[in-house]
């Protein structure tokens, strides 16, 4: 016993001093684009090779041609950046990444053109870029988060608004999170992961409780299989309101790998409304962390409040 | 007669299988590997020898869609029986308790996800689902799940219990079936190793290795030896995360935070050391067939070594407190008994075979990574409690340690990208026609399984995946009978089984 007591006394603080730090050199985050051109016959055997339909090569009305990704769907497979680089796509070592909106991880870039898709890409991109505070030279350039939103319709925005600022009120300081997982298990780990004494979330006022019955926020893992959408359903409705839903990797986002299989299994969105999106296969703890912040209106302009 | 480096495989008509499958299994070495179909007109067994390393499947060609089952003669069949029965349709004549593994009542009844060649006759394919039921005065039930309290996968246990002891437990899975080995070969082979990853999040090395020796066995290629190196230490990152992991479950559930949490803060010093080496936590997309689809630096090498005695250093108090706290002990001690004779019938595989007298290691038997190695002293324990798997485990963490070392010292020079090795046209590889591939890996879990078959024009039809946990589940079952209720969770824990490797 006093060699335990004399051992954890002995102990340093193992608890991460840098928040939300970056991941570090040589480690694969999530793919994004770097505003780059690139050619057909590339894209095209990047589209092919991404094993989650990530990236897809459309045609837009006007007739050009795009590389589109999709990094809700992404799962970090390495593909598009280790077996197949090009200087279109590197790896995205911000740990911020979690979006209220799902089009916010979608981007492109126009084939062999040298600036940046205006046309649709850039309110995802930027979304990305702002979330981690990385300024970029490269055209297009950076905008504010809620700048970025001004296709939207004013009373869209105005509503998102006043939701945002009711949560932020009522959940801004803590929130209890029920945690349901559907999917490969890997996703769960991060959020135990998230709750060690390294990156401790209970710190942040998230505590992960027992019951839907007295949770506020669920958190999804995995790509809903159909003998699941009941148990979630139901889940759910055992919640009382206001109550949020948090979509936790590529599966629960878009379904990942096994995507329209016939389990159905498409993510979360085909069952519960989705308040927040955090992407990654597995998102990194502090991922986590950041897209519950979100969900507690505590993040504005990518920064804890 | 097809024979390839690993696999034989041969015609066995359906008289023959009943009459030699018992007499096989009793032969010292001889293990059943799986029970399946290719597309429904055929049932396939796979047997294993684990003291050649050889593997044998049995084809057994069906007239109709109903077969006499086995399970009452050789009880480990039974669950494989049920699955074959969703997934094809084939219904086993005599199961004592045939039931609906992985496919629940929101499917169609008349869905076979991987029967291909002819519609299925009618016979009875209502997906209701009846719990067995204890009789008896004062016996009660408590159901639990598909959603747990913990974060962990779904799935749904039935307790039957008599004041606070457990009488029956069924474990009822299949909620997160998402379609693994259907979608596996709709794609293209370049892309089939991510879908392996996706059977379990937490064996991605092991499935990704499996995938690899699997194709590497059927086009006879071979890895260069320092992929081969590099795909080991992945493979032995892996098991040590995972039994750091549940080590500090076991704590966890019995109370002892100061172990848990330092195992917590460990598991991520682990997970450090697969970024590393892999550059994810998860080591997601590293092994690949053909090789590994990315070269670590030295610098991430030496870092590595570092970290690793660092870790070692850290582990072994841990553990000791674990093992000499008294109370711990008593906790562990005679709970969740499996004795060797349920483990060696239901084929019990992993920590929890060798905790229970089995002295079965995939590493010792079968091609993959740097393994086989026969000579490997596996850590046997014949008790079979809680306590038997937790000291499996920690003896498992000490020898996973050394081979890493081992392999960083006398790590291969040359290049990780072999002749095969462009993972850019993986798709320009043919297979033979009508040959199969075969990996057998041992996963922290236990022995892990890929099979797969191609056509006539050399294009793979059926892949069929067997996670160490489809043993393994029957056997938490047993071993929970006539325990203590809040003693589950430290049995549960002991034998960390994989949900979604089972449902796939």
């Amino acid at each position: 016993m006093i060699r335990l007591l004399n051992y954890l006394i002995t102990r340093k603080i193992a608890t991460s001093k840098a928040l939300f730090a970056p991941l570090g050199d040589g480690v694969r985050g999530l793919p994004m684009l770097t505003g780059e051109s690139i050619s057909e016959a590339e894209a095209v055997e990047l589209a092919e090779g991404c094993p989650a339909g990530a990236i897809r090569v459309l045609e837009k009305e006007d007739g050009r041609q795009v590389l589109e990704m999709d990094r809700g769907a992404c799962t970090t497979c390495g593909f598009c950046l280790d077996v197949y680089p090009t200087a279109a796509i590197k790896s995205d070592p911000n740990t911020m990444i979690a979006t209220r909106k799902r089009d916010q991880l979608i981007s492109s870039v126009a084939l062999n053109d040298t600036s940046l898709d205006t046309a649709s890409g850039v309110a995802g991109d930027t979304a990305c870029k702002t979330a981690s505070g990385v300024k970029t030279d490269t055209a297009g350039g950076v905008h504010e988060f809620f700048e970025a939103a001004d296709n939207l319709p004013q009373d869209a925005i105005e509503s998102d608004l006043a939701r945002e600022n009711l949560i932020s009120k009522i959940f801004g300081r803590s929130i209890a999170i029920r945690v349901v997982s559907t999917g490969c298990s890997s996703c769960d780990l991060e959020i135990g992961a998230a709750g060690n004494p390294i990156f401790d979330m209970e710190r942040f006022g998230m505590h992960v409780v027992a019951s839907p019955r007295f949770a506020d926020v669920l958190l999804v893992t995995g790509p809903v299989p159909k003998a699941m959408h009941e148990p979630l359903r139901l889940c759910y409705e055992a919640m009382s309101e206001p109550r949020l839903v948090v979509a936790v990797g590529s599966c629960a986002i878009s379904g990942g790998v096994l995507k329209d299989s016939y389990a159905q299994a498409n993510g979360v969105g085909a069952v519960l409304p989705v308040d927040v999106f955090i992407p990654g296969c597995p998102p990194h703890p502090w991922s986590i962390i950041d897209g519950i912040a979100m969900a507690m209106g505590r993040k504005r302009q990518g920064r804890l409040k | 007669m097809i024979e390839n480096a690993h696999i034989v495989r041969i015609n066995v008509d359906g008289q023959e299988r009943m009459t030699r499958l018992k007499t096989m299994l009793h032969v010292p070495g001889n293990r059943l590997g799986l029970i399946t179909s290719i597309d429904g007109s055929q049932l396939v067994t796979l047997l294993l020898d684990t003291n050649t390393g050889r593997s044998t499947v049995w084809e057994t060609p069906l007239s109709s869609d109903v077969y006499p089952s086995l399970t009452m003669m050789i009880p480990q069949c039974h669950w494989f029986e049920r699955s074959t029965w969703d997934m094809f349709g084939l219904k086993p004549n005599g199961h004592p308790r045939l039931k609906h593994n992985l496919l629940h009542e929101p499917y169609d009844a008349s869905l076979f996800p991987l029967k291909t060649d002819h519609e299925v006759e009618s016979h009875d394919t209502d997906r209701f689902y009846k719990c067995l039921e204890v009789r008896g005065q004062g016996v009660y039930e408590i159901p639990v799940g598909p959603i747990h309290a913990g974060i962990i996968e779904p799935g749904h246990f039935r307790f039957s219990c008599l004041g606070e002891v457990i009488l029956n437990l069924e474990i009822r899975l299949g909620y997160v079936h998402r379609g693994v080995e259907k979608r596996i070969v709709e794609v293209p082979l370049s892309r089939m190793r991510f879908v392996a990853e996706s059977a379990a999040g937490d064996m991605i090395a092991a499935n990704a290795l499996a995938h690899a020796v699997a194709v590497e066995s059927c086009l006879q290629i071979e890895e260069s030896p320092r992929a081969r190196a590099f795909r080991t230490i992945s493979l032995e990152l892996e098991r040590i995360a995972m039994h750091v992991s549940d080590l500090g479950g076991l704590a966890g559930d019995i109370g002892f935070a100061a172990v848990s949490t330092s195992m917590a803060i460990l598991r991520g010093d682990v997970l450090g050391c697969a970024e590393l080496l892999t550059g994810t936590r998860f080591q997601k997309g590293f092994i690949a067939p053909g090789g590994i689809s990315r070269e670590p630096s030295d610098k991430n090498l030496s870092q590595l070594r570092t970290n690793l005695k660092k870790i070692q250093l850290k582990l072994k108090p841990i553990v000791d407190f674990l093992f000499s706290n008294q109370v711990a002990r008593d906790r562990m001690t005679n709970v969740g008994i499996l004795t060797p004779k349920l483990a060696a019938d239901f084929g019990v595989v992993g920590v929890a075979g060798r905790a229970s007298g089995i002295a079965y290691d995939a590493r010792k038997s079968f091609v993959h990574g740097c393994f086989p190695r026969q000579n490997m002293v596996l850590p046997v324990q014949q008790a079979g409690d809680v306590l038997s798997r937790a000291k499996v485990r920690a003896e498992e963490l000490r020898s996973s340690l050394e081979i890493i070392y081992e392999i960083l010292e006398t790590l291969p020079g040359g290049d990780t990208a072999g002749a095969h090795h462009d993972l850019r046209s993986l798709n320009r590889f043919k297979f033979k026609t009508n040959d199969c591939g075969i990996g057998i890996v041992e996963s922290f879990r236990g022995e892990l399984i890929h099979l797969f078959f191609t056509d006539g024009d050399g294009k793979i039809i059926r892949y069929a995946i067997k996670d160490p946990s489809v043993n393994n589940w029957t056997a938490l079952a047993i071993a929970v009978r006539n325990n203590l209720l809040s003693d589950f969770p430290l049995c549960n824990k002991s034998f960390g089984l994989s949900y979604s490797g089972h449902d796939l």
